[in-house]
């Protein structure tokens, strides 16, 4: 199922096989999660703090106080999205890497296997210390090298190891070919 | 105040509230179509989808029936 959604939305070739599919950890979701709801709650404080003061129509509180609800419900479904649709997929010959940084902002960009010349994995502070998460960035080689960053993401070390793995079979392959290439005796001598 | 100022006064009350539920109500509409066809048109799960679909239409519904029985009462 999920292999032939990939097919769909990103053009998957009949034989790329899909190695990870890989999003940032949840522990960053729920912070985001918790912001969203720490600021809904403020006007509940507030209002339990003037209430005491002032006196008003249970009717217009009881709107102003779902309308409110609503507006915190869609923005926890927005952060959700933003989470869900950010995502890494390391095939066997490419990654693609889907940057949702909002809605109706997304990239959408792809890197050869083949380009990948390093990777870095970095795991800053307490909790992603904890809870194993941390950066994963992968050097490119060529005449526009640069760099892929992906943040936050669970067990980065495994991911680095699968994309160090595949590279690691397709510069051997490549080499053979060359080698090959080279010891091939000349016809007619 | 006389009883046709307090009977103007209550009318343009009721008006404002159903602009303001009339306003929610089509906020929701256009808000929840955007997130719904993202999680359509780029989700790699078509599960996941259907599931936080229906949470999220679950509860939003509660919203929207407490919008209009409180805009009833007042």
């Amino acid at each position: 199922m999920k292999q032939s959604l990939l097919k769909k939305s990103i053009h998957v070739q009949a034989d790329e096989k899909i190695l990870a599919v890989v999003r940032k950890h949840w522990f960053i979701l729920i912070t985001r999660l918790l912001n969203v709801v720490l600021i809904g709650t403020l006007p509940f404080i507030l209002v339990a703090i003037i209430g005491s003061f002032i006196s008003a129509p249970a009717a217009e509180v009881m709107f102003l106080t779902s309308a409110w609800l609503l507006i915190v419900w869609m923005s926890l479904f927005t952060v959700w999205t933003n989470h869900y649709l950010d995502i890494w997929i390391v095939t066997d010959k490419r990654i693609v890497n889907i940057d949702q940084i909002r809605l109706f902002k997304r990239n959408v960009s792809t890197l050869r296997i083949e380009r990948v010349q390093d990777i870095k994995v970095e795991t800053y502070g307490f909790f992603a210390t904890l809870f194993g998460f941390g950066n994963l960035q992968v050097q490119t080689a060529g005449p526009e090298a640069g760099f892929y960053l992906i943040k936050n993401i669970y067990n980065p070390g495994t991911i680095r190891d699968k994309i160090l793995e595949r590279v690691d079979e397709v510069t051997e392959h490549r080499d053979n070919l060359e080698f090959n290439v080279e010891k091939r005796p000349t016809q007619g001598v | 105040m006389d009883v046709y100022t307090n009977v103007a006064a209550t009318q343009a009350n009721g008006a404002f509230w159903n602009l303001a539920l009339l306003t929610m109500i089509v906020i929701f509409i256009l808000y929840s179509g955007i997130l719904i066809y993202h999680w359509y048109a780029y989700s790699l799960e078509t599960k996941t989808t259907t599931l936080m679909t229906i949470t999220y239409l679950a509860l939003s519904i509660v919203f929207i029936v407490a919008l209009i029985v409180s805009r009833a009462s007042i």
